[in-house]
């Protein structure tokens, strides 16, 4: 069981109080028992002194009485008449001091009924005295004398008791007293060696969870002190980022306030798009009706183009009709060009009039291959307008559908510039909100700069204890070892 | 006429072609020739026009029985049956791959055929145009250029070409070879 410090010097000192307890619980009865037999002493010395006053009185009494029988005066009678008034007295003190005891009870009731007699025989003598004169009286001697006697031996026998109870109680005393002296001394040698038991295990058991524990102390201020360091450094290192963090918020309450004014300006920008995209959707409208009139008019000119396309196809077959003509008359030409030459100068004229003709029907098949590549042009252009018109239909008819979109854009548009109206409205009192709350955040930084210095102060003297408290413990150590090596 | 280079033009050919007809016929007439431009087997040659009868164009030819493999068959023109030869093959130009629509007809006597690719023209040139006639090893015959225009035309001998067809004697009687 691990008991605890106080635990352990608790039961030192219960044992120790207990050992205490127990020698003066022992004391105190032993001297009570020598109380009570000094009391019981003294108890029979009263009882002896009573009954030597009880004899004294008697013997007074008597005196007396033999006084005034002789002398027959009354001043004699004063110690009779004294000692009837202590008598009576007297043996109810007797009374009261034998009650526990009831031979002596019985010897004092004998002693009494004596005394009375005795009494009586006196009381009665001086009657005579008086009356009748001495002789009378002096028969009243001798039966006054035996009671007398008798009443000697009773106060005898009962003083002999009270000798005999003396003697056993200064007996009784005496070993008492031994006995005593013994159980102190013997109690005071228990408590002694019980409480040195006891002093040495708690020391020993003490000195073992010392060692332990300046051990560990020794231990743990060597970590507190490296962790004093490490929270030192981690103080100066927080005292830095702090710094840092104060910069930074600054600059992000700078940041944040040119927020809010771009907000602002979004803002205002916004209103004047959702006005500018209003309008612009007035204008597609427009722009839409003008596209349809376009698609129209492009559907048309697109009818034109493939009739001029047709016309041109017509044109074509003609010019290919002249060009035939051309050709054969060029044979024709030809031909009679060789009949003029066969004809030799008969057929020179004629040759001439061939000859032209054949140029002429050179220069018309040039010129029909020129119409034909001009037909070709014509065509190709035709065609090409005719796709090109169509695209462009086609792309006006897209351009119809997309200007549908771009109203339901537009109008989207002016719905988006307001949620970014409202949007730049929040940002711009967000970014207020937040720059309040970086103020408020930068004062806390501020404040944790102020509470790192102190924790680095605080580390410092941390550390100052440690190494305080690992000397401390080697100290304890080395008193510990030298308390054991001595 | 809103175009001026169109409208000069026409007025060039009226000039030229009045001109033609008010001009007298010069001395120089006698120096000049005429020669048909043609395109055998792809290559340009030239026929003499004084031996040519006639130029027809897509003529139906009839094909006859023959081991000659230059003599595509008949033709009626100008009311006679008339052989036609093919003239690349003639020239040893190789046979003709590609159609041969034009036909010149040689000797109105005993009228021939010769099937050539396609005509070019006709050119009016001087005689100093056309080369002295060399012998031509391959053929056998005498063979004269055309050089006009930095164009050179191998002239075809057609009278001689006729002559040694007749000497063969395959062309007045050409239902022999059957």
């Amino acid at each position: 069981m691990a008991w605890t410090f106080g635990k352990k010097i608790a039961a030192g000192f219960g044992i120790s109080v207990a050992m205490l307890v127990l020698v003066g619980m022992i004391a105190y009865r032993e001297t009570d028992s020598l109380m009570e037999n000094d009391r019981m002493v003294t108890h029979t010395h009263t009882v002896l002194e009573q009954l030597t006053l009880l004899l004294s009185a008697m013997q007074d009494a008597e005196t007396a009485h033999r006084g005034f029988l002789v002398m027959g005066e009354d001043t004699y009678l004063e110690p009779y008449q004294s000692a009837l008034a202590h008598i009576g007295p007297i043996l109810s003190t007797l009374r009261g001091l034998t009650s526990d005891n009831d031979r002596q009870q019985r010897r004092l009731d004998q002693a009494d009924a004596l005394i009375q007699s005795k009494l009586g025989v006196i009381k009665h003598s001086i009657e005579l005295r008086r009356t009748e004169g001495m002789l009378s009286a002096r028969t009243e001697l001798t039966e006054g004398k035996q009671v007398m006697d008798d009443f000697r031996r009773v106060v005898q026998a009962m003083e002999q008791e009270e000798h005999d109870l003396l003697k056993q109680r200064s007996s009784a005393a005496e070993s008492g007293a031994k006995a005593a002296q013994f159980g102190i001394a013997a109690a005071s040698l228990f408590a002694l060696l019980f409480v040195g038991l006891a002093g040495w295990t708690i020391t020993r058991s003490l000195n073992a969870q010392l060692s332990s524990a300046t051990a560990n102390i020794r231990s743990s201020s060597t970590e507190l002190e490296a962790a004093a360091t490490q929270q030192a450094s981690g103080a100066r290192e927080q005292s830095s980022a702090t710094s840092e963090v104060s910069t930074t918020l600054r600059e992000l309450l700078s940041t944040a306030k040119q927020i809010a004014e771009s907000a602002q300006r979004v803002a205002r920008i916004a209103d004047d798009t959702a006005h500018g995209a209003r309008s612009g959707d007035e204008t597609v409208l427009r722009a839409s009706d003008a596209v349809q009139s376009i698609k129209r008019q492009v559907d048309l000119i697109v009818a034109h183009m493939l009739d001029l396309g047709k016309k041109s196809q017509q044109v074509g077959g003609i010019v290919e009709l002249i060009n035939e003509l051309a050709e054969q008359t060029n044979i024709l030409a030809i031909n009679a060009t060789i009949e003029a030459a066969g004809a030799g100068d008969a057929g020179k004229r004629f040759g001439v009039v061939a000859d032209e003709i054949r140029k002429l029907a050179d220069r018309v098949a040039g010129s029909t291959k020129e119409i034909r590549g001009l037909i070709d042009d014509i065509r190709s252009a035709v065609n090409t307008t005719v796709m090109a018109t169509e695209g462009g239909s086609k792309a006006v008819e897209a351009g119809s559908k997309q200007f549908v979109e771009l109203t339901t854009s537009f109008k989207q548009i002016v719905e988006l510039v307001g949620t970014t109206t409202e949007a730049a409205r929040e940002i711009e009192l967000s970014t207020k909100q937040q720059s309040t709350a970086v103020e408020q955040v930068n004062l806390a930084i501020t404040n944790v700069a102020q509470a790192t210095k102190e924790n680095e102060a605080s580390s410092n003297q941390t550390l100052q204890t440690a190494r305080q408290l690992t000397a401390l413990s080697r100290e304890l150590t080395r008193m510990i070892q030298t308390d054991e090596a001595a | 006429m809103s175009d001026p280079l169109l409208y000069g033009k026409v007025a060039d050919l009226r000039r030229a072609f009045d001109q033609a007809f008010s001009a007298a016929p010069t001395t120089a007439d006698a120096e000049l020739e005429d020669l048909i431009t043609v395109q055998i087997a792809g290559k340009p040659h030239a026929l003499r026009a004084r031996e040519i009868s006639g130029l027809f164009l897509h003529r139906s030819v009839l094909k006859v029985p023959t081991r000659r493999s230059e003599l595509l068959g008949i033709a009626g023109i100008r009311s006679a049956l008339v052989p036609i030869y093919d003239l690349a093959a003639l020239l040893e130009l190789g046979q003709s791959t590609s159609a041969s629509p034009w036909i010149a007809v040689c000797d109105s006597l005993e009228p021939l055929g010769l099937s050539f690719q396609s005509l070019e023209g006709l050119l009016r040139v001087a005689k100093n145009c056309v080369s002295e006639a060399t012998l031509d090893t391959a053929s056998g015959l005498p063979r004269s250029v055309l050089r006009v225009n930095d164009q050179t035309y191998p002239i075809v001998e057609v009278g001689l070409l006729v002559k040694k067809l007749k000497g063969l004697g395959t062309l007045s009687e050409p239902g022999k070879d059957r």
